[in-house]
């Protein structure tokens, strides 16, 4: 299962947000997109999710063009975690996990067994099963996260998008969330603004740079001293640690 | 599923029918409940008691077409408001806070007063047309925003359109005693219904009903809005054109028939999701059942709050229904 976007450019309130990007999701392990705020990394996810058309290009999944596959089919197949997830209605844990089945489920169709089960699996991998009944605004925002993540995965999606998974949270939860994405037996594709979480976690890169890719590779490849200069405009001292890159920034 | 939930699913449809005898039996003729229940049996064909022909006909003919008239709009009403708040994830929209129901009765007069369509346009197409115009002008007025308070500012304001619109059209067309009847039925009024009308009115609130339901899970996947509906595989323009025509247009035929009732769609829908939890599945039969409840409930007080006289009934939904909306813009306020 490949997911690509072929060349897309995409403008918002005529402002040209991503110009002829090329991304290609290989099966399996965790892509990381990198870049400066405003670079399109968001962007490039919610046309990744089909939630946007490009006005050029093309977004495909295994060489079907997106607009060919249906909503619901697509859904089944790409799971996304937005940045913010807000709601006034009164739900709980376990009915937020459940909306993860909406694109497996006939109109009428009530949940099924096998539902269930899947259901009672999402919530255990991500550590939730003792906060089923938790309501949504009780939560904290790794809680949250988490809650989202495990609907993600009640959806049963062969690739995961995640906008900013570790906004937000502690560095402890950070770590948790990513070691939790990172387990999970899915493609991923997050973006992700911390350089060393991204080095840590990842094995692709992609850095972009007001909407193009300024370089793609592997962390080794993509974070390098001269790289982060040209990208972010910030000096920095990149080191291997642990078989890891590491980077200490200089003022 | 907790067993006084069960006992609740159970019982809800025979306390309705409870309620609608009561109805029934009250008012300036008081009828024994045990004499409303046979009439309601007879009329279903399920018996064939001998009783007063006075009684059958007063019971049959004006009381229970009301209170069933009044059942049909609650439910129909309470189902707009819960599908218009899960849509446009906003807890205080209904249909006539976003001023479908000002414009549904705009276009009413039109028809009825004017004559426009000549005849061609009868009275609850020119409310769909109408209602249907209102609302897309609050929506395009939001602008798309349709989370926050926006949509209610844009509802305000189209209410205020059409009701001066309305009473532009009354006031120079109409001759006192038309006037004074068209401004009753626009508060509403049940007292015109006859059986032809509660049957147009049950099937369309009927299949309305059935449609909401088939959508149940469609209406739990916006809980996070829009775009997370989306990703969750549900065409959500398309969703969204279905499910606004469909409320427009069973508000319209409600409007067509009793008037603009307002705030039955806000009540209902809060208190059955305090009964049931968020979850549409359970939630539109809840709301419907109790907002069928509420309305011939609020009829029965309309008639006998003011002795000898008849108040509109918008008038009681308003006066229960002001407070609550109250009372939800007041918590918004605390969590936002």
């Amino acid at each position: 299962m490949s997911l690509a976007a072929h060349r897309i450019a995409w403008h918002q309130d005529g402002k040209l947000i991503l110009d002829g990007i090329s991304v290609t999701v290989a099966r399996g392990g965790v892509l990381g997109l990198i870049g400066p705020n405003g670079s399109g990394k968001s962007s490039l996810l919610r046309l990744l999710a089909g939630l946007r058309n490009p006005a050029t290009g093309s977004i495909t999944l295994d060489g079907r063009v997106l607009g060919q596959l249906g909503r619901r089919q697509f859904a089944r197949l790409v799971a996304l975690v937005e940045q913010h997830t807000a709601t006034d209605v009164d739900i709980d844990v376990q009915g937020i996990v459940e909306l993860g089945r909406t694109p497996h489920c006939s109109i009428f169709g009530a949940s099924g067994h096998e539902d269930r089960k899947i259901v009672e699996r999402a919530l255990e991998q991500t550590g939730l099963t003792a906060m089923r009944t938790r309501r949504w605004h009780s939560l904290s925002g790794g809680e949250r996260q988490r809650v989202q993540i495990a609907r993600a995965l009640a959806q049963q999606p062969t690739v995961l998008l995640l906008d900013e998974p570790s906004n937000h949270l502690d560095i402890q939860h950070q770590l948790e969330l990513l070691q939790l994405v990172r387990t999970l037996p899915l493609t991923c594709v997050m973006a992700l603004h911390d350089l060393n979480l991204a080095a840590m976690f990842c094995d692709q890169l992609i850095m972009l740079q007001g909407g193009r890719v300024a370089a793609r590779g592997t962390p080794e490849q993509v974070l390098t001293e001269s790289q982060i200069l040209k990208v972010y405009g910030v000096k920095a001292n990149v080191e291997q640690d642990q078989g890891h890159v590491h980077i200490k920034y200089r003022l | 599923m907790i067993a006084w939930q069960r006992m609740l699913w159970l019982g809800a449809p025979l306390s309705l029918a409870l309620v609608i005898a009561l109805a029934a039996s009250i008012g300036e003729m008081q009828v024994p409940l045990a004499i409303t229940f046979k009439v309601m049996l007879n009329g279903a064909g399920l018996g064939s008691y001998e009783i007063d022909a006075l009684q059958q006909g007063v019971i049959r003919d004006y009381r229970l077409s009301r209170a069933m008239a009044a059942a049909a709009c609650g439910a129909g009403l309470a189902l707009c408001g819960a599908v218009l708040q899960a849509l446009l994830r906003n807890a205080l929209a209904e249909p006539y806070v976003l001023g479908i129901s000002a414009g549904a009765s705009t276009g009413a007069v039109l028809v009825m007063l004017l004559g426009v369509g000549g005849g061609a346009l009868g009275l609850p197409l020119g409310a769909f047309l109408g209602g249907a115009l209102a609302f897309a002008l609050v929506l395009l007025l939001a602008g798309g925003r349709a989370g926050g308070a926006q949509v209610i500012l844009a509802g305000v304001a189209g209410s205020q359109l059409f009701n001066a619109m309305t009473a532009w059209v009354v006031s120079t067309t109409a001759n006192a005693e038309q006037a004074r009847s068209v401004m009753f039925w626009l508060l509403g009024s049940l007292g015109g219904v006859r059986w032809p009308d509660v049957y147009l009115l049950m099937a369309v609130v009927g299949i309305g009903w059935l449609l909401f339901l088939a959508c149940a899970r469609i209406l739990d996947a916006f809980v996070f809005g829009e775009d997370a509906a989306a990703s969750l595989g549900v065409p959500v323009v398309a969703v969204r054109v279905a499910l606004f025509s469909l409320t427009a247009l069973i508000t319209a035929t409600l409007v067509s028939v009793v008037g603009a009732i307002g705030f039955v769609g806000l009540v209902v829908p809060h208190m059955s999701r305090f009964m049931v939890g968020p979850s549409h599945r359970s939630l539109l039969w809840a709301t419907g059942l109790l907002g069928a409840h509420f309305m011939v409930l609020a009829d029965v007080v309309s008639r006998v709050i003011v002795p000898g006289q008849v108040l509109p009934i918008g008038v009681v939904t308003a006066l229960a229904g002001a407070p609550a909306f109250a009372v939800i813009l007041y918590r918004r306020r605390r969590t936002v």
